[in-house]
């Protein structure tokens, strides 16, 4: 069975590409009002102004999930402009990707600020709300890479992800049963996001394009349609783990 | 934006009650025709009678699959009466959990029989009719889709033989999904936790002994489940929904 997402609220983070900006996109055309969260607010205003001229409801934030006091600033906002909070999409993330001799030390703390700590402030701005409204529902975007460790380069990508993962499956033990709460943990292969304009070393880079060309990415839309299925489930069914690939990718 | 299964043909074991009949009866109501495989024949002429009269196509075919010669009579029928196999759904299960002294070394046995050697027969048979309807249907897709179980990741007390054969169908199916990656014949499982079918029943104290662990839980119903193999198969072909881990809201 299906049910209705219509007039649910969704804050969801790295909101202004991929598969953030997908799924807002997927999401208002299925009723539900959309909090656009990330860094880039022109980006923002532009995929707000998408929404509103598909009929769809839109607030646009510019948040740093990095920074707590931006965080609860942004989750005040949504709260003040709406008053509840159905879903959360922590979705900001980046991969830059490098070996370990290379020591780029600045990206490896930008993706365990991001990607890990992102989530964190995230849900603990968010989780007070839906523990008051005893129901709510957090999307965590792991990956393939936080199921297994590719090869060289992305030891500090997949670290990160496999604390998303696991992140996730914690807070799903304890939120579920006792606050009504649903956690779902996406796990996605290759999709064309900006992810890989995020390499600074060279053959990485280059690396990253010859597979693309070997195999066709996923759209962001394909993993908004995830999301959703997620959450048209009834209210006593959790999708707990979802992972999804191009066909062809191995 | 998903497709809809017309002239396409579905093998669903497991087809007599539970998960098995929800997902035949979900891939009919999509468009597939259906072939039902179980013990039971009563069982699964009355839900081919329910397909039919709902406007579908369905064959009952009674079979037992943990005979490796059945399992290939069982996809030879669907192949030569319904015209082909795009989807196999693997749904037949048994789950005899109890204290391991105690336990009938039987009760092993016949679950790695169905659980394991079933799946592998049932599958071992598609698999050339899969890669042909990749290659050569319009949809340029097959689907198989296992159902497997929450134990099929996680092992737990007076759960032993069970949870191996879920771990089996789990490795199986990403083996197999790495295998035909390249060949369009996308493989997936599905994890379910508590869901209300025939499994607590097939020994007594199961149930008892999964809400001492969980407490009480609101379990799944097997259309909520039916609905997970509906979206996988559904989506477009691109699209390969590997694994889906679902469970009640409020089982830890």
């Amino acid at each position: 069975m299906i049910m209705s997402i219509d007039g649910k609220v969704a804050l969801i983070t790295g909101a202004s590409s991929g598969i953030g900006a997908a799924t807002a996109l997927k999401l208002a055309a299925a009723g539900v009002k959309v909090t656009i969260a990330a860094r880039r607010a022109d980006r923002l205003e532009a995929l707000k102004t998408e929404i509103v001229e598909k009929g769809g409801e839109a607030l646009a934030l510019e948040m740093d999930v990095t920074d707590m006091a931006s965080v609860e600033h942004g989750v005040k906002r949504l709260i003040e402009t709406y008053g509840s909070i159905d879903i959360l999409f922590n979705n900001a993330g980046i991969m830059p990707v490098s070996e370990i001799d290379q020591f780029k030390t600045g990206e490896w703390n930008a993706m365990v600020d991001i990607n890990i700590k992102g989530v964190l402030n995230t849900t603990a701005a968010v989780l007070p709300q839906m523990i008051e409204q005893h129901s709510g529902h957090v999307f965590n975007t792991s990956s393939i890479a936080g199921r297994k460790v590719f090869g060289p380069g992305f030891a500090v990508y997949s670290a990160t992800k496999f604390a998303v993962t696991a992140f996730s499956e914690g807070l799903r033990m304890e939120v579920g049963r006792k606050h009504n709460i649903r956690v779902t943990c996406i796990q996605p292969g290759g999709v064309t996001t900006e992810l890989p304009e995020q390499t600074t070393d060279p053959d990485k880079r280059r690396q990253l394009d010859a597979y693309r060309s070997q195999v066709r990415f996923l759209d962001s839309s394909d993993i908004a349609d995830a999301v959703v299925f997620a959450a048209q489930a009834p209210a006593h069914v959790n999708v707990a783990e979802l992972f999804i690939l191009p066909i062809e990718q191995a | 934006m998903f497709e809809k299964l017309d002239r396409t043909v579905a093998l669903v074991t497991g087809a007599s009650s539970g998960i098995g009949r929800a997902s035949a009866l979900r891939l009919a109501k999509a468009g597939a025709s259906v072939g039902l495989v179980a013990r039971r024949a009563g069982r699964l002429e009355a839900l081919a009678t329910e397909i039919r009269e709902a406007g579908g196509a369905a064959l009952a075919i009674a079979a037992d699959i943990t005979s490796a010669q059945e399992a290939a009579g069982v996809v030879a029928r669907t192949v030569s009466e319904l015209g082909g196999l795009d989807t196999l759904v693997n749904a037949a299960g048994l789950m005899l959990n109890g204290p391991s002294i105690e336990s009938p070394l039987d009760e092993w046995d016949r679950m790695v029989a169905i659980n394991l050697c079933g799946l592998m027969y049932v599958t071992k048979a598609a698999l050339p009719h899969l890669v042909e309807a990749a290659a050569g249907s319009p949809r340029r897709v097959a689907d198989v889709v296992n159902i497997s179980s929450v134990a099929g990741r996680f092992a737990a007390s007076q759960v032993a033989i069970y949870s191996a054969t879920k771990f089996a169908v789990t490795a199986a199916t990403e083996a197999w999904r790495q295998e035909f990656a390249k060949r369009s014949v996308r493989f997936s499982v599905i994890e379910p936790g508590a869901t209300a079918t025939e499994l607590f029943e097939q020994k007594a104290g199961q149930w008892e002994g999964f809400t001492s662990m969980f407490g009480e839980v609101e379990q799944m119903h097997p259309e909520d489940i039916a609905e997970a193999v509906a979206f996988i198969v559904t989506n477009p072909r691109r699209v390969a929904i590997n694994e889906i881990v679902v469970r009640p809201t409020d089982q830890a």
